[in-house]
């Protein structure tokens, strides 16, 4: 069942206060949280989250595309998939 | 762990073979290139577990499926063979294969890139290049740690080639994370 129209979507309230104070003095800078299941909301765009996973950090860079949905969705828990240890087409290319 | 490419091999790696499909010898593949188009443009291929010790075979077809991308090879036609070659890499030789696309570079290529910030400071060594679901994250050792990179713009200024850098537009917050 999805949410409530009328909750609105979850945004964790300490990681909204963080990325308002950024917005404020135009700074950007990595903010580490813990919050997967945050929607990323329009004042996230631009920003970049280090999203736990139960491991690690998972630098999770946010643009237009990705709002509504959840920053979890972004730092994966199993699937962590590295190059194949031979020589490969794969290319990689800063987007 | 990280495992160093074969660069002197001759051989690029197109695909991996994950597992078999059905019983006529169906191979569903992992991609190591651009996309099932690629693949689709192959005619003779080699097979096997690294470039030292491949068999060669005829590249039957390739159909992309909900389940995954499934490769048929002609001398392959049951699931007994299939079984064997699970896990393997299929191979095109080097002149055969398709340079990487505009503003892109090789991951064998990018690893052992010298990162460094605005100010020319090393920052540390690219090891390895992992798939997100909307971007590549770069594992850049700095001697101590494995720090992640997100491959945007955002963070990468630009990429040197000739010198082998990576010069990141910003580092605030991000080798503290």
């Amino acid at each position: 069942m999805s949410r409530s129209i009328k909750k609105g979507p979850y945004v964790d309230t300490k990681l909204q206060a963080k990325v308002d104070a950024l917005n404020k003095v135009n700074q950007k800078k990595v903010v580490k949280t813990w919050a997967r299941d945050c929607t990323i909301i329009p004042e996230f765009v631009g920003h970049t989250f280090a999203v736990h996973n139960g491991n690690k950090f998972i630098p999770v860079y946010v643009h237009e595309a990705m709002v509504g949905h959840k920053l979890g969705e972004f730092a994966p828990t199993r699937i962590f998939r590295a190059h194949p240890g031979v020589r490969s087409e794969k290319s990689t290319s800063p987007a | 762990m990280t495992r160093e490419p074969n660069v002197s091999s001759g051989l690029t790696a197109v695909a991996k073979i994950l597992t078999t499909v059905g019983l006529k010898g169906d191979l569903k593949v992992e991609l190591l290139c651009s996309g099932p188009d690629r693949l689709d443009r192959l005619s003779a291929v080699a097979v096997g577990p690294d470039p030292a010790s491949t068999v060669a075979y005829r590249f039957q077809g390739v159909r992309v499926q909900t389940n995954g991308i499934m490769v048929r090879l002609a001398e392959i036609a049951d699931r007994t063979a299939a079984e064997r070659l699970r896990g393997q890499f299929i191979f095109v030789p080097d002149a055969e294969a398709e340079p990487p696309q505009e503003g892109s570079v090789r991951v064998d290529d990018l690893i052992g890139f010298t990162v460094v910030d605005q100010d020319g400071r090393e920052r540390g060594v690219v090891r390895e290049v992992y798939a997100m679901p909307v971007y590549d994250l770069w594992g850049v050792w700095t001697g101590s740690k494995e720090v992640l990179i997100p491959a945007v713009a955002a963070w990468i200024d630009r990429l040197d080639r000739e010198r082998r850098l990576v010069v990141l537009a910003s580092i605030e917050g991000l080798f503290d994370a």
